[in-house]
């Protein structure tokens, strides 16, 4: 089997900036994590939080082996998310790829390397291969594509291939913000009020059912994607690099389960079932887009059967 | 006083009968695309195939009036052909421009058609003066359709600093996330816009009666539930009613509908050359009233005219089946 990577994604909450420093030290020191991706990805106006430690944090999963990339956000409109940006890109080093999130950066990084991420849409070869022959070298697939799909684009020649692999799903974002309305306000007025919830703001429908979660600006799924049943399946197709996106619950334990897996000591039921321990109270699983399916359901078994 | 640049309207058409109704109208343009997932609305009964589409343009050449083909989803891996080949009968039927959102087919029509314009589509999310400026100095796209989350400062700066036709929506449903970037539809049913032109999808559509109220659903999940005094809306998800911290609310938006018909004279002045009309799913009837207000409005506006913007809005206000209107993102106080 080849060789494959585990990536954190980036954090896509509005954590206290010392719980977020103390996070990504422990992921330094205690991780599996080959590769970390940082940056805001869902709203400008919390980056001046982050923007104090960046630095720190990135020097201090550098020290510890750790390659990081910077993210982007995943919707640029205007001069507020494109100067950060900008500045990202300015401030990346030869180490440091940019992933580009919103179709706004693929001008500003022709003829560098970029790493495509999964709010860009690449759902085929041909805008895979029109992308690598601009600087693309890696690309994590949007979160609704199949594994009807995936083997065909894992073929393509000249970028690596990343999937989302476990966490919430950022299914949507836009200009205005759910979480300030939740609370009867705005954008421009929001009092941050995303920085209460760690792992974003459920949601219910009329007959209780939990539906989606509220980020910010981004609307995401309610379930936890889990591919941990799929690993060995897209290892095959040639799918190598595995993201987990940061919650706040115990992603050292979540991350060494899909190594364990990965390298065939633990069998995917088991690592699926202790997950299922670390989850917060009333979590759910699901990894229906890959199979093809509604994305909140869970497929448990797939094509891969329980060992 | 006469202004230098003009509006045009452009106009959906879902099939060869509202075709005909829109150019009557007063359509400048109308779009519409081919019956297959080649475009953001395929449903059932709706669309063109390549015959109805060239029998169109033919009528729509008498007129003077330009023929758009949305090709506007992303292709699947392994199926793009299936959109190369929509590109080509697009430009065989004479159509004036292809409507397009993926990086693929943009470059492929760049390099393989170049008798048939390009125009971006809402669903490849150009949001930014950089998004644009990539799209139209890579793939020499014309025209810009912009989604539907920025304001009209926003749009006035675009303007300044590309030249670009800037296309923006006027009219009719109103996407409140970003276009292009929504995965809502295939999370709870697992067709999407992106890929299978559908959001929400009809057949995943129950109304049930629960005591006094109607209940709405979509693949089981309850959206809205209405009572007797209600109008019952259609399920799309952001159109539902959700609760949070134990408030029962429309968490994304009410059940209204996109109308700036009351802003024409700053969308003008803001460099904007095409007015979109939402709605290929749409009945002759609505098509045709829609058109006539908005020739009106926008023939007053181009030759510099008196213009009772809020008496229009009123008007195109009982249009919308009931809904209430909103200006969306184009005025920030909406965000």
């Amino acid at each position: 089997m080849n060789k494959y990577k585990l990536t954190l994604g980036p954090c896509l909450f509005n954590w206290k900036v010392n719980d977020w420093r103390d996070f990504y030290c422990k992921i330094a020191d205690e991780s599996p994590f080959d590769e970390v991706y940082l940056g805001e990805v869902v709203c400008y106006k919390r980056w001046p939080f982050f923007e104090v430690a960046f630095n720190d944090v990135v020097n201090r999963l550098e020290k510890a082996g750790k390659k990081v990339h910077f993210s982007s956000f995943s919707l640029i409109l205007g001069d507020l998310e494109m100067r950060t940006n900008k500045k990202m890109i300015d401030d990346a080093t030869a180490n440091n790829l940019i992933e580009v999130n919103d179709v706004g950066l693929l001008g500003l990084l022709q003829n560098k390397k970029y790493i495509v991420g999964p709010t860009v849409n690449v759902y085929n070869e041909g805008t895979m291969k029109t992308l690598i022959e601009q600087g693309a070298v890696r690309f994590c697939f949007p979160f609704e594509i199949d594994k009807e799909s995936l083997q065909i684009l894992s073929k393509i020649a000249g970028a690596e291939k990343e999937v989302f692999a476990f966490g919430r799903m950022p299914l949507a974002i836009a200009a205005r913000c759910y979480h300030a309305r939740i609370h009867n306000t705005s954008k421009d007025d929001c009092r941050y009020v995303c920085e209460k919830d760690y792992n974003g703001k459920p949601i219910t429908t009329l007959s209780n059912e939990n539906f989606l979660t509220v980020n910010g600006t981004q609307t995401m799924s309610f379930s936890y994607n889990n591919l941990i049943h799929d690993l060995h399946d897209l290892q095959e197709m040639g799918v190598n690099i595995f993201r987990l996106s940061p919650h706040y619950l115990d992603m050292i334990s979540v991350a060494n389960l899909f190594k364990d897996v990965l390298d065939n000591k633990m069998p995917s039921q088991e690592a699926y079932m202790k997950m299922e321990a670390l989850m917060p109270v009333d979590s759910k699983f699901s990894n229906g887009f890959y199979h093809g399916k509604e994305g909140r359901i869970m497929d448990k078994l797939g094509n891969n059967p329980i060992e | 006083m006469i202004p230098k640049n003009k509006l045009e309207i452009v106009c959906p058409a879902g099939t060869p009968a509202a075709f005909k109704v829109a150019v009557n109208a007063g359509a400048d343009t109308i779009y519409c695309g081919f019956n297959n997932e080649t475009n953001a609305r395929n449903f059932p009964g709706l669309n063109f195939s390549k015959d109805e589409l060239k029998e169109a343009v033919s009528y729509a050449n008498q007129y003077n009036v330009k023929v758009l083909v949305a090709i506007n989803t992303y292709p699947a891996a392994g199926k793009v052909h299936v959109w190369h080949q929509a590109i080509a009968d697009a430009e065989e039927c004479g159509a004036y421009a292809v409507i397009l959102a993926d990086i693929g087919l943009l470059d492929y029509a760049f390099k393989n058609h170049t008798k048939i314009r390009r125009h971006l589509s809402v669903q490849a999310t150009a949001s930014s003066i950089d998004a644009i400026k990539y799209f139209v100095k890579q793939y020499e796209v014309s025209r810009v359709v912009l989604p539907r989350v920025l304001t009209l400062r926003q749009i006035k700066e675009f303007k300044e600093a590309i030249n670009v036709g800037i296309e923006v929506f006027v009219y009719g449903g109103l996407c409140v996330m970003a276009e292009g970037k929504c995965s809502l539809s295939s999370y709870v049913t697992g067709l999407s816009p992106n890929k299978n032109g559908v959001c929400s999808p009809a057949e995943y559509v129950d109304y049930k009666e629960e005591g006094e109220n109607l209940v709405s659903t979509l693949n089981g999940s309850v959206m809205n539930t209405f009572n007797k005094n209600e109008s019952p809306g259609y399920p799309t998800i952001c159109k539902g009613r959700f609760t949070a911290e134990g408030d029962t609310t429309y968490l994304f938006e009410e059940p209204s509908s996109l109308s700036i018909i009351n802003m024409l004279p700053e969308l003008l002045e803001a460099g904007v050359v095409a007015l979109k009309i939402e709605g290929r799913q749409r009945g002759k009837a609505y098509i045709e009233s829609v058109i006539k207000l908005f020739r009106d409005a926008v023939d007053k506006v181009n030759n510099g005219e008196p213009y009772d913007a809020n008496t229009l809005l009123h008007s195109s206000q009982s249009l919308s089946e009931g809904q209430s209107n909103t200006t969306g993102a184009y005025v920030r106080k909406w965000l």
